[in-house]
């Protein structure tokens, strides 16, 4: 077991603007928009109409076959309407849309504890799958899907994703030093599923309190273990933490469970415990709004279907140069320039705050300067330095790749160079000195690839 | 008669065989070393050319079509042998300089090539202002070639000191690596002439330039896909 | 919310400090120590070399992007590299429109017409380089010190002579500008240190060349001789800066290591057996062009794809990391190898007895030209008169490449000297060396001469060993000159039609021998 893995870059961590703020449960007044995708699988299926009257946590939307998820309202009040509402990615998607009467009043008392101990396999997975707990590091993907491998046995780390290595989002540092012993009790709950398997709560060494909270609530737990990681993005990469902790690599064709590890972020992990003991559904997760064009960066607890734009604002919103708000050393005469969902390496840009939340979002990044935009103007020609080869979590040739998909050689990309095995993790880009859009590229020759299979495969 | 001048054009720039069809390449770049040899090889050539073109052309309905190539071939060669002999015999000089390379005129690709594509389609006389217009670009060609290496390489053309005396000779050009240095050079004065002229050309005809799928009777054609499209000659 | 007009883009969002400019300026700076040593050890002119190579390559590609109507690119400072590069690979007494040629092939030819940064084939600098060393080839080899020309340690180290292995590595020595191996460290391993450039290939590069001359210079693990023939000639320089240029390596780390060892190996056997002793620019060219055929057939696979990608489940698979090389390839080396192996023991077998025959057959040369002789004995203090009297291997002026390899009289059978025979070897014959016997009677005249080694073309330069042509030199006693058509006046050698270097090369032989006996043999006694 290492504490590292191969390639991998060193951005800016630029966590010092929001890690020491405690984590605050955000209320909002406007109204909330579900989108019914909000994980990886078939959207799910309204269940409420026009007028129906909602509370917290009542189930809104129903999973639509195996891998898909329940969603939940995270508010009370009466449903405008389900329509087509736009989205963070600019896309317009089918959304739930709720009225929020600001009460905010709960379907069920959730401060009743029931004993972990009754609970049998199956009822623990019940729970997380009625819950509607999808993986909240990012990807979405339903958790009580993951935990339902083909071979319970046959799996030997449930590895505990703490590492958030995306630069200035903090969060999950927070959520660790606040709710240790919590997702130490979800962890718990999931090894049981998993007989044969051992516990680590993977931390990057630049969160020492949280690396001396975590180790405080393992205590002497005999299956389980807090291992520090050395800080390098992308740590908080399934595969890269798998290669660390298991000395497994594994080709994107397989998941985690192909190799015996079952890989969940801490969030995921503090939902399951809500779930499985309290039976609270997902409606709620931890959430860093950062930047250097945040008057007032913070961490919090936000509900699902609220609006970026309100939380902004209630966090003081954005300097536009004569509005800036200052805090705490941050630049005064910053102008927000970009505004990322998550974090700058592998965050999304999106044109307008007037977007809902989603269940996945863990950060909100709002930077005062592009340096794709610098980037842009010092761009040359590939100088096959063999940088982008070096950082690559995943052991590929991106300068290879990338001459190929240029050239529109997809057959060379796909099967020669692997190019499918590309995590869009954008180290290469980051590091490339050339300054060329690497991951822009072989995120177009995947979306081409994928669309000529769906073509073809539609066409058999 | 215009067809004559055009076949003269055509060898000499729109399709020189050295520069555009990149035929005989072998003999052009090592024989180009001063102007008199490219002038020599190319007359040479020229000769064995019109010739071989005249008997080809005559014969063109006799000769079966099964066995053309092998035909071609011993006449050219006879034609090559009888010139090799003449020049050994009347100008030993000549003879010295271009020493192994009259025998590989034989193989030359372009007195082949012109027996191929146009002789054996043509009539006699269309068929020698052919091989006089291709023998004239091919001499044009090592000529020029031979003229720039001799005067980087040496400071000469034709023997006549044209390069002030402290210049100092680049010995590269007369070697294989400056043949190709030349050629390249040539040929890419010529594409960039052509270019401009062919986009003139598509501006007046109004056509696309695709002339595989293109059934209307055009000069810019050659006389292949001319049949192919359907006109009449 | 209004956020105002913000920017949208793809992932990632941040970008590390690196730039193309960048890179180039490090490796301006790294050639700094060699530059500045070299001009102040050479003075004004190196550094007017440098400046001119430099602007030239410079303005050279800006006036191609003009020409072509492409954006400019001389803001990435590559030109200056090149520029730079090229000029501390010249002779600091070169004439200035040298590096300016050089320069002006290196960019437009072998960086821009094929599509410039990043789409180059070979090094632009070295093929600039060798363009000069083929076009300018007198010119280039002249290297001067404070106007006296003489020769470079490397050519020193491969006719014998004693090198000044200090002042090579300072740069104090007599060689190109760029030639201070210390200052190419330090810039080389600082390159080396901030992984600009990569291990794999210097220290294969130089590895490589230094085990192919212990292995086959004739001096063994010799300290002293591997360090000067690593310091000479432009290995450093090569192996750090040349070799290691991004384009024309391979992409891969084993590619890089083979590349580096053939580099090196070729390096080291153009040194020891080539006919230049400025060579190492062609094995880097070389090395250049398989790079493409490397990458083709050496390709790393991603880290899930290699044999030890699940090493942490099972610890007992550690298996080859690379795709196979295909079995072609592998059954032409080992007939290669075996064919090597093959014929370099029979060469070994056979050097001795083919040796003795040549002996045999120069003996019997001997007796033709000196027929009446019985046998032939050493002449006093021989061995001195030809060392001492040949020039890097040459004897005389105006013979050409001529070399005496013996010389002895000839007794007969009382012992009394009746004459002198002399093996001499002429370089300059159309097809190779041409070796003849020459016999001297007691006076000095020519007796005649007989061929040990004539490889001319038959009907041609052959017919010198005719009577016709051959006969002509009995009786000679003094330099002859050669002429075309008929030998009218004494001295005068009338040469064979159609083969004049054969003949020159024949006739400049024996004169050479006739001068060495009247000047070297009569002179001492």
């Amino acid at each position: 077991m290492k504490n590292t893995f191969r390639g991998g870059v060193h951005p800016e961590e630029k966590k010092k603007l929001s890690r020491d703020v405690p984590l605050r449960l955000f209320d909002p007044k406007g109204e909330m928009v579900f989108p019914l995708s909000q994980h990886i699988g078939k959207p799910a299926k309204a269940i409420v109409k026009k007028g129906d009257p909602v509370l917290v946590g009542q189930l809104i939307a129903e999973a639509d076959g195996f891998v898909s998820a329940n969603i939940h309202s995270s508010c009370s009040g009466t449903v405008k309407a389900v329509e087509m509402r736009r989205v963070l990615t600019g896309q317009m998607a089918d959304c739930i849309v709720i009225d929020n009467d600001g009460q905010f009043t709960g379907k069920e008392n959730w401060a009743a504890r029931d004993d972990g101990g009754t609970l049998s396999n199956n009822d623990i997975l019940q729970r997380i799958q009625d819950a509607g707990i999808v993986g909240l590091g990012g990807a979405g993907f339903p958790t009580h899907v993951k935990l339902k491998p083909k071979d319970p046995d046959a799996i030997r780390w449930v590895i505990a994703n703490g590492a958030e290595c995306e630069p200035y989002l903090t969060c999950n540092d927070q959520l660790m030093r606040s709710k240790g012993p919590e997702i130490v009790e979800a962890l718990e709950l999931v090894l049981r599923l998993f007989p044969n398997a051992e516990g680590v709560i993977c931390i990057e060494n630049n969160k020492p309190e949280a690396i001396k909270e975590m180790k405080k609530a393992v205590g002497d737990r005999a299956r389980m273990k807090v291992k520090s990681m050395i800080t390098k993005y992308p740590q908080g990469g399934e595969r890269s933490l798998i290669e660390a902790i298991a000395g497994a690599n594994y080709p994107a064709s397989q998941l985690p469970a192909d190799v015996g590890c079952i890989v969940c972020n801490v969030g995921t992990l503090y939902a399951i415990q809500r779930a499985v003991l309290y039976r609270e559904p997902l409606f709620s997760q931890v959430f860093t709004l950062t930047g250097e064009a945040v008057s007032q960066p913070g961490n919090y607890i936000v509900r699902d279907g609220t609006s970026f734009a309100e939380l902004v604002e209630a966090a003081g919103g954005l300097k536009n140069g004569t509005n800036a708000m200052v805090g705490g050393g941050l630049k005064t005469d910053a102008k927000a320039v970009k505004a990322l969902v998550g974090g700058p390496m592998m965050g999304v840009a999106i044109g307008s705050l007037d977007v809902p939340i989603q269940k996945q979002n863990n950060g909100l990044t709002v930077l005062d300067f592009d340096p794709v935009e610098e980037a842009e103007g010092l761009m040359t020609s590939c100088l096959h330095c063999g940088r982008c080869s070096t950082v690559c979590p995943m052991g590929l040739t991106p300068q290879l790749m990338a001459e190929a998909a240029e050239l529109n050689n997809l057959e060379r990309y796909e099967k020669k160079l692997y190019g499918l095995e590309c995590i869009q993790c954008g180290s290469c880009s980051f590091c490339c000195p050339a300054k060329r859009p690497l991951t822009q590229t072989f995120k177009k020759a995947k979306g081409e690839i994928m669309a000529k299979r769906q073509r073809e495969g539609g066409n058999k | 008669m215009k067809k004559c001048l055009e076949r003269l054009y055509n060898g000499l720039l729109k399709e020189n065989p050295v520069l555009v069809l990149m035929l005989g390449m072998c003999p052009a770049l090592a024989v180009s070393t001063r102007a008199l040899n490219g002038i020599g090889m190319g007359l040479s050539t020229l000769a064995v050319l019109v010739l071989s073109n005249l008997i080809i052309s005559c014969l063109r309905k006799v000769i079966p079509d099964q066995v053309r190539l092998p035909a071609y071939i011993v006449i050219v060669a006879s034609l090559v042998t009888v010139t090799q002999m003449i020049i050994e015999a009347y100008l030993p000089s000549l003879y010295d300089a271009l020493g192994l390379y009259i025998p590989l005129i034989v193989v030359n690709c372009i007195i082949l090539g012109r027996a191929e594509a146009y002789a054996n389609k043509n009539k006699p006389l269309p068929s020698v202002m052919d091989g006089i217009g291709m023998g004239l670009g091919f001499t044009a060609a090592l000529t020029i070639a031979g003229a720039l290496r001799e005067l980087l390489g040496n400071g000469t053309i034709f023997g006549a000191q044209v390069m002030p005396e402290a210049y100092e000779p680049m010995v590269i050009f007369i070697q294989p690596p400056g043949a190709f240095l030349i050629f390249a050079l040539i040929i890419a004065v010529m594409n960039a002439i052509g270019i401009k002229t062919r986009q003139r050309q598509l501006v007046e005809s109004g056509c696309d330039g695709n002339c595989a799928l293109c059934a209307t009777a055009c000069e810019s054609k050659n006389p292949e896909e001319q049949k192919k499209g359907g006109a009449e000659k | 919310m209004d956020a105002g007009m913000m920017n949208l883009s793809s992932a990632p969002h941040v970008r590390d400090k690196w730039t193309t400019p960048f890179i180039m300026r490090v490796v301006f700076l790294s050639l700094m120590p060699a530059t500045i040593v070299g001009c102040v050890v050479y003075g004004w002119h190196a550094a007017a070399i440098v400046a001119v190579s430099i602007v030239a390559a410079v303005l050279s590609e800006w006036l191609f992007n003009k020409i072509a109507h492409k954006p400019s690119t001389i803001w990435d400072g590559s030109a200056v590299v090149t520029g730079l590069l090229l000029a501390l690979s010249l002779s600091p007494s070169l004439p200035l429109y040298i590096p300016i040629i050089g320069s002006v092939f290196a960019i437009v030819v072998a960086k821009c017409c094929f599509g410039g940064l990043g789409k180059n084939f070979i090094n632009p600098a070295l093929a600039g380089r060798c363009f000069l060393l083929i076009s300018f080839g007198r010119i280039m080899n002249t290297f001067a010190v404070d106007g006296i020309s003489s020769a470079t340690p490397t050519a020193n180290l491969a006719a014998g002579k004693a090198v000044n292995l200090t002042s090579m590595f300072l740069g104090t020595s007599n060689a190109v500008i760029g030639s201070s191996i210390l200052a190419l460290l330090v810039g080389g391993l600082v390159l080396w240190s901030m992984d600009i450039i990569h291990g794999q290939i210097c220290f294969s590069v130089l590895g490589g060349f230094t085990l192919f001359i212990a292995l086959f210079g004739g001096q063994g693990f010799d300290p002293t001789y591997l360090a000067a023939q690593l310091c000479g000639g432009g290995v450093v320089m090569g192996a750090f800066f040349m070799a290691t240029d991004y384009v024309t390596s391979p992409v891969s780390r084993l590619g890089q290591f083979i590349y580096g060892c053939t580099i090196g190996v070729l390096g080291g056997l153009f040194r020891l057996y080539g006919s230049a002793a400025d060579s190492f620019s062609y094995s880097v060219i070389i090395g250049n062009l398989l790079t493409p055929l490397i990458d083709t057939y050496i390709v790393e696979k991603p880290f899930a794809y290699r044999k030890n990608a699940l090493r942490g489940l099972d610890p007992d698979s550690r298996k080859p990391r690379y795709k196979r090389i295909p079995k072609p390839v592998i059954a032409l080396t080992v007939i290669a190898a075996i064919a090597g192996v093959a014929l370099s023991g029979v060469y070994s077998m056979t050097k001795d007895t083919i040796e003795a025959q040549k002996e045999a057959a120069k003996l019997e040369s001997y007796k033709v030209v000196a027929a009446r002789a019985d046998s032939f004995r050493a002449i006093e203090k021989a061995e001195e008169m030809i060392s001492g009297s040949h020039e890097n291997g040459v004897y005389g002026s105006g013979f050409g490449r001529v070399k005496i390899n013996a010389v002895y009289e000839a007794v007969d059978e009382a012992g009394n000297p009746i004459g002198t025979v002399m093996s001499i070897t002429s370089s300059d014959g159309f097809d190779g060396d041409v070796t003849i016997a020459l016999g001297l009677d007691a006076d000095g005249k020519v007796t005649g001469i007989a061929f040990t080694e004539l490889h001319e073309t038959p009907g041609m330069g052959m017919r010198a060993d005719e009577e016709s042509f051959k006969g002509q030199f009995g009786g000679q006693d003094s330099v002859l000159t050669l002429v075309k058509g008929e030998a009218k006046n004494d001295g005068e050698i009338a040469a064979i039609t159609g083969a004049s270097i054969t003949s020159t090369a024949v006739t400049n032989a024996v004169s050479a021998g006739i001068h060495f006996y009247q000047n070297v043999i009569k002179g001492a006694n």
